[in-house]
């Protein structure tokens, strides 16, 4: 893989393939953590690092785990790195781990970073891998900052625990809870879809591998014939 | 085939021991500091209570014999600090007290609350300096939220007496209904008879009640229990307690109530009025709790109660024998603590009673019954006393 296809795979997960505004994953810690800019900031370094440490390890031993149990041995390695970034926080940054709770646990069954294990680092090499996991991880991180700005800035009046003058006077708290959460993830991604529809990006409607966001790195021809395989039925 | 059934599980307990020995590593370096971090949050938590606390270390509370309601306890080289669980309005109020080496309370607050009218903000402060020797109910005296600050009392009472148990003292922790059978039997020299108390319908000056079973009474004369038996005090007792026990005794086994008939006017929730030879009317009747707000139905059912009022108009007795009051809340009626509240009171002092915050509805209708047991007194004295 030449220098320009990496930077390719880095950037992906940034914006085209964002995991939370195009992907659609990992929904859950995004709606959980988005309520404040320094949970959000935090939760998005933690799986970060589990995604790029993940995707590496899988990577490496992808000749060796067998077909057959590859997602156990996935999720164990997961939940390897998982432990281990929460054992680091409690002990060096306690306040980081009480505020992600048990949302730092729930990183292990983070749709992204399965679905990056199983989609990309089990079919590419070690770097490509880091690259994949780093710029997913960053796409991740950044998505959830822009969100938890909106939600903190005018739902609390506050940008990572700084009041705001003004806002604060005419905060909106429904945006701190779950259905404001809701709302901001809906609009984020109806302005992403506009974004990316306009500079002639995949078109989600279709759902042949026309529209797949990740229709690149995926077995094209068993996806056809399953895709037949439906039709026919 | 052998290959292709064994690998799988060979690479996943691989991957297995590979990362259990790379976190056991993690481990060797954080658990010393994650466990000083939370030793240091725990003290930090528990020197609220207990100002200047160090090395503080948990005692156990299982077999130790201290309170029901103490779930935890700290040692701490100034004092001890305690955790009580108790239930207020709600279950589940968790309340931390401090305790210095001489026995003083040094702090208190709640870690846990589900209680609804916030009377356990700030409580505990009001408990700073007292001791088992000086704490009383005054402390939580007022009308508001009365469920919360007796079971914050409670908590407190408790703490104080796992501090006695603590430092090798003793305490007696049976329940106070088991404390008066127990004494009712040592004064009649009886055991395992169980006492029920009687609904007065006279009054002697000095007693204050007088329990009865099949093998005589005991009459409670300020605190000392004095038994009767076939007319006889039991056991030895001063010339005055003896006078007064025979006396109530008396007046116990000499009662005779008849039916009168129910009083033009009375209100309906009277049911029915008896008289007694000395001029005490009893009154049984219906208050309405919960449900039953005022005169109309809406659901639930009447609370009955009984009241005693003596021929100067003064409640002798009182008592609920029935209610289906909520739990924990309007069933507060039940209890000898609120409704004998009344006894003594007369129809000018009877609103003395404040109603339960958080039963108000329940309290409310029992002090209108009390009212309306008044209101079928007069009428039945015939007398217009207003």
């Amino acid at each position: 893989m030449n220098n320009n296809k990496k930077l390719a795979v880095f950037l992906a997960g940034i914006i085209k393939e964002n995991p939370v505004l195009i992907l659609v994953l990992g929904t859950c810690p995004t709606l959980a953590v988005t309520n404040s800019v320094i949970s959000a900031f935090s939760m998005g370094i933690a799986a970060t690092i589990v995604l790029v440490c993940s995707n590496m390890v899988i990577s490496a031993l992808r000749k060796v785990i067998p077909d057959t149990v590859r997602i156990p041995c996935y999720i164990v390695i997961i939940a390897a790195f998982v432990t281990a970034v929460q054992m680091l926080l409690q002990a060096y940054l306690p306040a980081v781990y009480d505020m992600l709770g048990v949302y730092l646990a729930l990183i292990v069954v983070n749709c992204i970073i399965l679905g990056r294990a199983e989609m990309f680092a089990r079919k590419n090499g070690i770097i490509d891998s880091a690259l994949d996991g780093l710029g997913m991880g960053i796409g991740f991180l950044l998505a959830l900052l822009l969100m938890a700005t909106l939600r903190e800035v005018f739902g609390a009046g506050s940008f990572a625990g700084i009041v705001c003058p003004f806002l604060s006077t005419y905060r909106i708290p429904a945006l701190t809870q779950a259905p404001g959460g809701f709302l901001v993830f809906g609009i984020l991604i109806a302005i992403m879809n506009k974004l990316t529809e306009k500079k002639g990006g995949v078109k989600r409607k279709s759902f042949s591998c026309e529209g797949c966001p990740t229709a690149h790195i995926c077995n094209k021809n068993e996806c056809a014939a399953k895709a037949e395989e439906v039709t026919e039925k | 085939m052998l290959k292709a059934k064994i690998m799988p599980t060979v690479v996943l307990g691989s991957i297995c021991l590979v990362v259990a020995l790379l976190l056991s590593v993690v481990n060797m370096f954080t658990g010393p500091i994650i466990a000083k971090a939370q030793a240091e949050k725990a003290n930090a938590a528990l020197a609220v209570v207990l100002p200047g606390g160090t090395n503080f270390t948990e005692i156990p509370v299982e077999g130790a014999g201290f309170p029901e309601s103490v779930t935890a306890a700290y040692k701490a080289d100034n004092g001890y600090v305690f955790q009580m669980t108790v239930t207020g309005y709600k279950p589940g109020l968790v309340i931390m007290c401090g305790i210095d080496n001489n026995g003083t309370i040094t702090g208190a607050d709640f870690i846990a609350s589900q209680e609804t009218l916030y009377a356990e903000v700030g409580l505990g402060a009001k408990f700073v300096g007292y001791d088992k020797s000086t704490i009383t109910t005054d402390i939580i005296a007022g009308p508001t939220a009365k469920l919360t600050t007796q079971a914050y009392y409670s908590a407190i009472e408790a703490a104080l007496n796992a501090f006695i148990i603590a430092n090798g003292g003793s305490v007696d922790l049976r329940d106070p209904a088991q404390i008066l059978q127990d004494n009712c039997n040592a004064a009649l020299g009886t055991e395992g008879v169980t006492f029920e108390k009687w609904f007065a319908t006279a009054s002697v000056e000095g007693v204050s009640a007088l329990y009865i079973s099949d093998k005589g009474a005991v009459a409670v004369i300020g605190e000392t229990f004095v038994g009767v038996a076939d007319g006889n005090v039991v056991g030895d007792a001063g010339e005055a307690e003896k006078t007064a026990a025979l006396a109530i005794y008396d007046a116990y086994k000499s009662e005779k109530l008849t039916e009168a008939a129910k009083p033009e006017g009375a209100h309906k929730n009277v049911d029915k009025i008896y008289t007694a030879e000395n001029g005490t009317v009893v009154i049984e009747m219906k208050a309405a709790g919960y449900g039953i707000n005022g005169d109309w139905h809406t659901s639930g059912e009447y609370i009955t109660l009984k009241v005693a009022i003596d021929g100067e108009g003064k409640i002798i007795s009182t008592l609920t024998t029935y209610e289906n009051e909520s739990d924990n809340i309007g069933d507060v009626v039940a209890k000898p603590d609120y409704y004998e509240q009344f006894n003594g009171k007369t129809d000018a002092t009877y609103t003395e009673v404040e109603n339960v915050a958080g039963a108000t509805y329940s309290t409310d209708g029992y002090r209108k019954a009390i009212k309306q047991a008044f209101e079928a007194y007069k009428l039945l004295k015939g007398g217009n006393e207003q």
